[in-house]
């Protein structure tokens, strides 16, 4: 069968060999991020499902990029999105939106509307990158 | 002549000293002859009243003038009675006062009927007040005061109180009411007022109630736990109570009105308190209307907000699907061989994911307008379904049940789609003689499901690559059902244990 929608010639040479999180709980979403940041020729971290997870991860393998819904089973994304500012390329990829007090404490995180292509949160994440 | 007429008559002299008096003065003043041509009229008048009856007097000694004065005059009985006494003076053929002429008319009853009049004057003023107040007094407790004191006002009564029926599971209780002469805590003490014999025909709206004194009455003290007035209670003799009735014949409340002495009240205050009733029914006709409309605007509105809440949620899991259906294409893309085994896979996995929605679509025609829970056994039924088809007999359910919300059965079902899926392909739905035992049970906040497969083709051992399907139900327990997913591989068949957090589940 043919490859994914996204090929590795497309990408910014940035995510070769970056670290790029992914937190959410859908499984086949979340799959299907690992498949393209791996088509993408980055390194998946994760998923991780719940914040609990994702923050355990984060400690112990600061990544270079995330990809992050916005509704855990365990509570909304913001203790994660605290943690990554300063180091990552962050993308918010939501079907609800993000609420406004998350928002407002970072202005400047790029928002997705679930569903996006993986490949177009790819290249928002390599522009944003910290390093 | 003047010996004959009905009323008091004298005749005084030019100086203004009474020198007769007819048989009817000497009568009323007892005879005493010392009233005639004494000038200290103390003796027969209201001290209050005698310095201008004696002005009028010397007025018209002073100018020959006639008049006319009210006043009391002491009887022998030493009563006071009001007439209305005219003077005029007789002249002889000079012009020159020989006599002046009195006449004393006992106007009692006039007073009376006047003093009737004025009274009845006020309370048609208050009434009339009232009734404008009461039809534009919406708020009951408000408008229940209202009534409670004009009924106080007009009768007299010392205390009164109205009771509104509140209905309550056990019969009727009197909850609402209002206060009027007294301190809320002098009644705050005591129980409301219950079916005793007093109470009960204001209750029943059978009937008005007036007592002269309550103490002695025979329907009085028969209830315990007081036997009469509880200790402590506000004095009451005069007892005067009304049912308020609706047009619709219901028994509103009632309006008790009493009074520390006895005999205080009549008819004519029962009258009055018949008018304030109707007035006071009419209001609480209005306000209860006012107060329906104003719900109904309400749970208009709130059904409103909840559709929009409704259509957001929709809108939000709609996006979700889409975005959960594209990662199944892609991903059944990725993990399939050929486009008919990739085509099966996707409507197989689209199918569990339409099952999960058809079960939690919202209930935009009833009154509860949420996404709706399902339970489980009935989500494990639907998607098991189109698995289970002719094999039917083989599989042996257990199910305590637990309800799950969207998400939670979004969950749920996606990770029995692929467990399904692989005892189909594999297991021992892929032969005749297998079984599958599907339990569950729950402790505490934990959901445990067993999927226990017997009598498939022999299992060797775990497979070499853990497939896309079992990685997927690995995720989602972790995830969105907040439990795990073990997987033991007996040679038998396969014996799956789902663990998923109810509160997880219910989401």
């Amino acid at each position: 069968m043919a490859a994914s929608s996204s090929l590795v010639s497309d990408m910014p040479a940035a995510l070769n060999g970056a670290r790029i999180l992914v937190v959410e709980d859908e499984a086949f979403i979340a799959l299907d991020l690992v498949m393209a940041i791996e088509d993408a020729g980055a390194i998946p971290v994760g998923p991780a499902a719940t914040i609990a997870e994702a923050l355990e991860l984060i400690s112990h393998d600061p990544p270079d990029g995330a990809i992050l819904d916005v509704n855990l089973p365990d509570g909304t994304i913001g203790p994660v999105l605290d943690a990554l500012a300063a180091i990552a390329g962050i993308v918010v990829h939501t079907g609800a939106g993000v609420p406004p007090d998350l928002r407002a404490a970072h202005p400047n995180v790029a928002v997705f509307s679930k569903p996006t292509d993986p490949a177009d949160l790819l290249r928002r994440i390599a522009q944003d990158m910290k390093r | 002549m003047a010996e004959l007429l009905p009323d008091l008559a004298w005749i005084a002299n030019p100086r203004g000293r009474i020198i007769w008096g007819n048989q009817r003065w000497r009568d009323y003043t007892g005879g005493k002859t010392d009233t005639i041509g004494n000038t200290d009229w103390s003796a027969i008048h209201d001290p209050a009243m005698l310095p201008s009856v004696q002005a009028m007097w010397a007025r018209c000694i002073a100018t020959g003038e006639p008049a006319e004065m009210a006043f009391p005059l002491r009887g022998a009985d030493g009563q006071f009675r009001m007439f209305l006494t005219r003077t005029r003076p007789l002249r002889d053929a000079n012009g020159k006062i020989t006599h002046w002429f009195g006449i004393n008319i006992d106007v009692r009853e006039l007073h009376a009927a006047t003093a009737a009049l004025s009274e009845q004057k006020r309370v048609l003023e208050v009434l009339n007040r009232t009734a404008a107040s009461i039809a534009s007094e919406l708020n009951l407790e408000r408008l229940l005061q209202m009534v409670t004191d004009v009924a106080v006002e007009i009768t007299g009564a010392a205390t009164g109180a109205f009771f509104y029926n509140v209905l309550t599971d056990d019969g009727l209780a009197y909850q609402l009411y209002t206060i009027s002469g007294a301190p809320r805590a002098a009644f705050e003490q005591f129980p409301m007022p219950r079916h005793t014999q007093v109470f009960s025909p204001t209750f029943n709206g059978t009937a008005i109630v007036r007592v002269d004194d309550i103490t002695v009455d025979p329907r009085y003290g028969h209830n315990p736990p007081f036997h009469g007035m509880p200790s402590g209670h506000l004095p009451v003799r005069s007892y005067l109570a009304a049912p308020v009735m609706s047009r619709s014949g219901e028994v509103l409340g009632g309006l008790l009105l009493g009074h520390p002495e006895p005999g205080i009240f009549d008819s004519s205050h029962e009258q009055l308190v018949v008018g304030i009733t109707a007035q006071a029914a009419i209001g609480i006709d209005n306000s209860r209307l006012f107060d329906k409309a104003q719900r109904e605007i309400e749970d208009r509105r709130q059904a409103e907000e909840d559709r929009l809440v409704i259509l957001r949620e929709l809108n939000h899991r709609v996006k979700n699907v889409f975005a959960v259906a594209i990662g199944m294409i892609t991903m059944t893309e990725r993990t399939s061989d050929t486009k008919k085994q990739m085509a099966e896979r996707l409507t197989g996995r689209l199918r569990a994911l339409a099952s999960a929605h058809e079960l939690i679509r919202p209930k935009v025609t009833s009154e509860n307008q949420q996404l709706t829970a399902t339970n489980i056994a009935t989500l494990i039924d639907r998607i098991l379904a189109p698995h289970v088809g002719e094999h039917s007999g083989q599989v042996v359910l257990d199910l305590t049940d637990a309800t799950a919300g969207p998400t939670g059965a979004t969950g749920l079902a996606l990770v029995l789609h692929e467990v399904a899926t692989n005892a189909v392909k594999y297991g021992s739905l892929s032969v005749s003689g297998g079984q599958i035992a599907i339990a569950s049970r729950i402790d505490d906040d934990v959901l445990t499901l067993t999927w226990i497969e017997r009598g498939g083709p022999t299992i060797a051992g775990p497979p070499q690559h853990k497939g896309f399907g079992e990685s997927l139900a690995r995720m989602s327990a972790r995830g969105q059902l907040g439990g795990d997913i073990a997987y033991v591989w007996n040679p038998e068949g396969v014996e799956i244990t789902l663990r998923a957090s109810l509160s997880r589940l219910a989401v």
